[in-house]
């Protein structure tokens, strides 16, 4: 089981330290609450771009890359729905080097019009590339607005619509910057050969005097309750119809947050899961069927697609799918297949913490959830969920009202 | 607490020499030889078989990947459905790979579980049964991520510049399409399995938290008699590479939005003795991401989400690749860049600082790629493949501590010149 140490600053940055002496490297990952769901929907893609902007120089240093690849290091970030999570790499011995790059972004950035411009470009090419040109890249685009009519979770963290990239201005970027990049809206693990002494005196030294910022506590609309099935019908240039369902599902503070990602994982986990089984194996319906949950904050979404073969019809794709939902609905469920996936999540979880960037990342995850030790429950959280908790859960779930469908069509069908 | 320099960057050195820890060997009485790399604390372990049965030796295309991927679908002793759902429910996984002269089977677990999951290996390797049912499911599922992939214009570019540079009957060169699927006969596989899964062909190697229960194991279950071993020995076939005359090709797709650039040539491979400094070469011009490709053609031009180069490195032969997919409308404006860069590589000599950067950067690589049992492993696999040893990352670290920019600049003269590239687009 991971172990870890914590410490917070006077302007309010918690620090999580996990001691990992079989590497020469070391990992830094900051998190700070700020996702798409924080922009306004005139403004969709904000936060993205602002994580590209994070590499366009800082108030001291002109360049983020550069000086870190200097020292052996190596970096990147992503932005979700829910956070901005930036990490490092870098060995042991200039660990230094991480804190003082990482310190000067979050002191101030550099604001700079040509840095805006260019990286502007840049995530237009990025929508382009991973969104518009490539086959079913738009489904999530298409996918969240059915959803979601309130809540932010309607639009993908890309953006809505490329105009929304292409208008952004300066002004946009250092208010975003003044009103989510704070100490107090930070968290930094570590996972390396260190000690929590040198950490602390490394976190006093760049990170002490970085002023608290005004952050205005979040007040998201919440997603009201869906009240009959939706259905979204698309035709599009690809070789074979595609099928989406999602199903909104609880928070992940809830209880049955466990018991909905165990389901997904009885569906599809592994080659022996059912909708592999029964679906691509047995009927050949499917060439390719997945069932897994988005994993986010407040209420997400539980989420099957598949890929129909050819000569089956859309709605006896999706009937078939239906029952595989029903058999759970019905209670039908071995203790032996709970064991599996509680087994498998386990292996999963012991291979994670192998590696020191995983490890920095999770539990930086997890006190954002609210209290790191949350890491240290998740095996017994999955192993709690029992036969009738999948049943309940799933009654929930697949009730048809809480059903939103995207039927993506073929016009290449021979 | 005093003031603090936020110009200046702290202190910092140089990585020290990092040693390649050369795994044990252990040869088996039928002569396997299984390797083990004993790191870390997990009590986990990583398994590779490795056979000599990629796609140079396969009779048709997709032959090689086929047949390793459908050893799991039922053995003497199981059936498809109960080695999937052993694996699973014993928490250890499973991935089938082939390459262009080897094929892979990789096993994950605890190390609780590692006599049961190899006895369930063991009989999937040496006595697959290839059902009919699941070779044609397994084909119409392929066919279709085939179809679906062929649509990318990264993909077409990719494959198309291959078959150019290779010709399209060698196995470099070769792209199968997603027909050549459904020529795949349960025959073909069987032969297939026959001539080149068996003990003279086959490596192990071991990762992990390795005790000697490992090698007991392994060595019980795969070393003692010989296996599947054939009377007759087949030929080795030879393929000539027939590189197409023309440089440039243009492969259009109505409505991309995204032009897929590939801009490069054949080159030479892990045994040549400026393998290490090409690499060096190829850092600085696209193979990090303060390269002068990215710096250019995305940080200041905007043209693309990502660019790259790369030297990839077969057994018989390699090449030189520079990838990107770029805006439609700024395609020729990337290109010229991208000709400007490599240009810039054999007329200016490479700044110290910028040279000072890479060599740290490829260091750390280095000491990444030694880092924990599964990188070593993997370190390993690959050397392995050359039959090369450990001195191979020695001298590869050495060169990168060492070289010059005056030698850089030459080999870009002896290598890279312009005019000797290929261009293939699409989109």
């Amino acid at each position: 089981m991971i172990t870890y140490e914590t410490f917070t600053l006077h302007n309010g940055l918690q620090f999580i330290i996990n001691i990992d002496k079989n590497t020469p490297f070391v990992a830094i990952n900051t998190l700070y609450d700020v996702g798409s769901k924080d922009e306004s929907p005139d403004k969709t893609g904000f936060a993205h771009l602002f994580e590209h902007l994070m590499f366009g120089g800082s108030k001291h240093i002109p360049s983020f890359d550069t000086p870190l690849q200097k020292v052996g290091g190596e970096n990147n970030a992503f932005t979700n729905t829910d956070i901005t999570n930036y990490y490092i790499t870098l060995p042991k011995d200039n660990i230094e080097t991480g804190f003082w790059l990482e310190s000067d972004r979050m002191l101030e950035l550099a604001f700079s019009q040509k840095n805006l411009d260019t990286q502007k470009s840049v995530v237009i090419e990025e929508f382009k590339q991973r969104y518009l040109n490539r086959p079913y890249g738009d489904t999530w685009l298409l996918l969240r607005p059915l959803a979601y009519t309130t809540h932010p979770y309607m639009w993908p963290t890309i953006g809505k619509d490329i105009s929304h990239i292409e208008q952004a201005v300066i002004k946009d970027v250092t208010d975003f910057f003044y009103r989510h990049y704070a100490p107090n809206n930070a968290i930094i693990s570590i996972s390396g050969n260190v000690s929590v002494r040198e950490i602390k005196k490394l976190a006093k030294k760049w990170y002490e005097n970085i002023p608290q910022r005004d952050i205005i506590p979040r007040n998201l609309p919440k997603e009201p309750e869906q009240l009959s099935k939706r259905t979204l019908s698309v035709e599009r240039n690809v070789p074979v119809d595609t099928i989406y369902k999602v199903f909104h599902m609880c928070n992940r503070l809830h209880p049955d947050f466990y018991t909905s990602d165990i389901i997904s994982d009885i569906l599809s986990n592994g080659k022996s899961a059912r909708l592999y089984t029964n679906l691509v194996q047995n009927q050949r319906l499917f060439s390719e069927i997945n069932a897994y949950i988005t994993g986010e904050i407040d209420e997400g979404l539980f989420v099957i697609s598949g890929n129909i073969m050819p000569g089956i019809r859309m709605e006896q794709a999706e009937q078939a799918i239906y029952s595989e939902l029903e058999k759970l609905t019905n209670g039908f469920v071995f203790d032996y297949e709970l064991q599996k996936v509680t087994n498998k999540i386990e292996s999963t979880i012991i291979f994670s913490e192998t590696n020191v960037l995983n490890k920095a990342m999770n539990l930086a995850k997890f006190a954002h959830l609210g209290d790191v030790s949350y890491i240290q429950k998740e095996i017994e959280n999955y192993t709690k969920v029992s036969s009738k908790d999948i049943q309940r859960v799933a009654s929930q779930l697949f009730k048809e009202s809480n059903d939103s469908t995207l039927y993506y069509y073929s016009t290449q069908k021979k | 607490m005093k003031d603090i320099q936020r110009h200046l960057p702290p202190i910092y050195s140089v990585l020290k020499p990092i040693r390649f820890k050369q795994p044990k060997k252990y040869v088996c009485p039928n002569s396997i030889p299984i390797f083990t790399i004993d790191a870390g604390d997990e009590d986990i372990a990583k398994i590779d078989f490795i056979f000599e049965a990629g796609d140079w030796y396969q009779p048709q295309a997709l032959v090689a990947s086929s047949v390793v991927a459908l050893l799991q679908e039922g053995s003497n002793r199981f059936t498809a459905e109960e080695i999937a759902e052993k694996l699973d429910f014993l928490g250890s996984y499973i991935y089938t790979s082939s390459s262009k002269h080897t094929a892979s089977i990789s096993v994950y677990c605890l190390n609780k579980h590692f006599e049961e999951t190899i006895r369930i290996i063991e009989d999937i390797i040496k006595n697959p049964l290839f059902p009919e049912e699941k070779i044609k499911t397994y084909i119409q599922k392929k066919y279709q991520q085939y179809t679906i992939e062929a649509q990318k214009v990264e993909v077409i570019s990719q494959k198309k510049f291959t078959s150019i540079l290779f010709g399209n009957n060698h196995p470099y060169g070769i792209s199968a399409e997603p027909d050549d699927f459904l020529q795949i006969q349960r025959a073909t596989c069987k032969t297939f399995h026959k001539e080149f899964y068996n003990s003279d062909n086959c490596k192990i190697i071991v990762a992990g938290k390795v005790r000697s229960m490992h090698i007991d194991i392994l060595k019980q279950l795969f070393g003692i008699k010989p296996w599947n071993v054939l009377e007759i020995i087949s030929e080795i076939p030879t393929y000539i590479s027939t590189p197409n005359t023309d440089k440039k090709h243009y492969f259009p797709k109505e409505q991309a939005v995204q032009s897929a650039i590939r801009v490069g040539k054949m080159l030479i491979n892990k045994y040549n003795p400026d393998y290490p400094a090409l690499q060096v070469l190829n850092t600085i011009l696209g193979g990090y991401f303060g390269s002068r490709l990215m710096s250019n053609v995305r940080e200041d031009k905007g043209y693309t989400y990502g660019i790259g180069s790369g030297i990839v490195s077969h057994r018989t032969a390699g090449y030189f690749v520079i990838a990107s997919q770029v805006g439609k409308d700024v395609c020729q404006k990337a290109l010229d860049e991208v000709y400007f860069e490599i240009k810039r590589l054999r007329t200016e000599t490479i700044p110290n600082e910028e040279l000072e950067t890479v060599r740290n950067y490829m260091l750390a690589t280095i000491a990444r790629n030694f880092d924990g049992a599964f990188a070593l492993s993997d370190s390993f696999k690959t050397i392995l493949e050359y039959n090369l040893t450990g001195d191979y990352y020695k001298r590869f670290w050495n060169v990168v501590r060492t070289i010059q920019a005056s030698e850089l600049k030459n080999l870009a003269n002896t290598y890279l010149d312009e005019g000797s590239m290929y261009e293939i687009i699409a989109g």
